[in-house]
């Protein structure tokens, strides 16, 4: 069978400046996702995942957008033109776990936007901007020692009181829980951070999407969300802790699957379902209020 | 900006992303090792010949650099075989001595058990020194005639082996890079100028005749060695 890709190409010339833009994003979005496939861990490219369809959902722009809507000033589109080829460049040069992978997405964006739209119509962009530019603030706050350090000393804490409680003989300081003949260390992906990052963009992005009626109701599903993904880690570590101090034959190997393989996705899984529900029952409330007054 | 420029402009975006993209999919593969085995090496109590090297092997979960082997000889003690091997990963996960096994048939291992060697002094917080002892076949023998002992060394001197800790090591040298000059480092990372040296370690096998007293000598001259690599 000959593969003919005339007709193809042919129907690519033929799109709009619009369609064109459209697929361009779609183009730099899988790439971003593929590459976070490649090169780093399932629970870091459920997060890449999850802000890039929280930016599509907060976007307030019609799209696709009218193609005579797309007029951009020669600087910006020269501008946006550098961002887009220097993304490329970056992307061209990564090789593994890479940091700018967190990066790129925001630049990605504002390349695509400089690149079709004068400034003056970038504002219904704006949220979806600002849940991209989440990603790299939270990397950054990830590499910092003293929130990493209160993390993983507070859900080892938390574990030791639940099995204490549970009346199971748990001992440890600091970071370290020990039981029978196993123990962990909270620490690395351990620590949470990946469903905290990941709850946290969910509760933004909800909060742009679908706000509460008082400001304070969304900072306090912040907070819910930073709590729910704290206390189903530390369900995660107390599995962890039992594979580890088991008899079980290959226990190293579910021990390695549940702490970095994908089946560790189901924990933050189970936190956002969790929180989604929460959040759904607390809006029907204030609806069903509303409606009653 | 006309609409015909802007169209052009789109297109030649559109085909460099999807190029780069396919580029990224045929031939995503594990960077070069940055670490390279010293030529010579001097170890008191050993007399040391290098032998024969090791072609380096780009892989796409892991990536071995140029190898080389020594042969280590002490009065009245058979002779000890040192294989030395950089190894990059392309990710934490994928650093592991199996890993490397599966693309060094040299390093294959049979019967393995794990010994920890705890730090000599009590303010040393490190986790304790991990080697692996196994049983493999010499090329013409029969049964499993060889006792071998690996590691892995990382850049912070620390000896590894299971995965879980060569993770703790890497991350901890990650987040020590970025203590120290936090916006340089940041901005030299996300630019490209530096790269995660840190998904990296030094594959090292000491490898002699089964026999009573095999281990002891596989200990004996790890001492030495582990402190002139780590220098």
């Amino acid at each position: 069978m000959k593969l003919d890709l005339k007709p193809a190409f042919q129907r690519l010339r033929s799109l709009d400046g619009a369609s064109l833009w459209l697929l361009l994003a779609g183009c730099l979005v899988a790439q971003s996702l593929l590459l976070s496939l490649l090169a780093e861990d399932p629970n870091q490219f459920v997060s890449l995942a999850l802000a890039w369809y929280g930016a599509f959902l907060v976007c307030k722009a019609p799209l696709p957008m009218a193609s005579r809507e797309m007029r951009p000033t020669p600087l910006g589109a020269s501008l946006g033109c550098l961002l887009l080829l220097g993304v490329q460049w970056r992307v061209h040069l990564i090789a593994g776990d890479d940091l700018s992978i967190y990066l790129l997405p925001l630049l990605s964006l504002l390349g695509l936007l400089f690149v079709a739209f004068p400034v003056r119509a970038l504002r219904p962009f704006l949220p979806s901007v600002l849940i991209l530019a989440l990603l790299p603030i939270l990397q950054i706050v990830n590499f910092s020692n003293p929130v990493t350090t209160f993390l993983t000393r507070t859900t080892a804490a938390i574990l030791r009181v639940a099995l204490f409680l549970l009346g199971f003989p748990a001992k440890g300081s600091g970071s370290v829980v020990t039981l029978y003949r196993g123990g962990v260390e909270v620490w690395g992906p351990c620590s949470g951070m990946e469903s905290i990052k990941q709850l946290l963009l969910i509760a933004i992005v909800f909060a742009i999407a679908f706000p509460m009626l008082r400001y304070w109701q969304n900072i306090l599903m912040c907070g819910v969300a930073i709590s729910l993904a704290v206390l189903i880690n530390v369900v995660r570590i107390a599995l962890l802790l039992f594979l580890d101090g088991s008899a079980i034959a290959g226990r190293k190997y579910w021990f390695e699957l549940f702490h970095t393989g994908w089946p560790s996705l189901f924990f933050p899984g189970l936190a956002t379902y969790l929180f989604v529900c929460l959040y759904l029952l607390w809006m029907e409330r204030q609806v069903a209020g509303l409606q009653d007054s | 900006m006309r609409p015909v420029a802007l169209r052009v402009v789109l297109l030649s975006l559109l085909a460099l992303s999807v190029v780069v993209m396919l580029q990224k999919l045929v031939v995503f593969g594990a960077p070069m090792p940055e670490r390279e085995v010293p030529a010579s090496l001097q170890l008191p109590g050993f007399r040391v010949t290098s032998l024969t090297g090791l072609p380096a092997k780009p892989g796409r979960d892991i990536s071995l650099g140029q190898g080389q082997h020594f042969r280590l000889e002490s009065i009245g003690n058979p002779a000890i075989r040192l294989t030395l091997l950089p190894v990059r990963a392309r990710r934490q996960a994928t650093l592991s001595l199996l890993s490397v096994a599966a693309l060094e048939p040299s390093f294959v291992l049979k019967e393995t058990r794990l010994q920890l060697i705890p730090r000599v002094s009590k303010a040393d917080k490190r986790p304790p020194e991990e080697l692996r002892f196994g049983q493999a076949r010499s090329p013409q023998g029969q049964s499993l005639d060889l006792l071998r002992m690996q590691t892995c060394l990382v850049r912070s001197g620390a000896a590894v082996v299971s995965t879980s800790a060569l993770y703790y090591e890497s991350e901890r040298l990650l987040r020590n890079q970025l203590k120290q000059a936090p916006l340089q480092a940041f901005l030299s990372r996300y630019l490209g100028a530096q790269t995660n040296n840190n998904r990296e370690c030094l594959a090292l096998q000491l490898e002699t005749d089964s026999g009573p007293m095999a281990e002891q000598l596989l200990l004996s001259a790890w001492t030495p060695l582990r402190q002139q690599l780590a220098n």
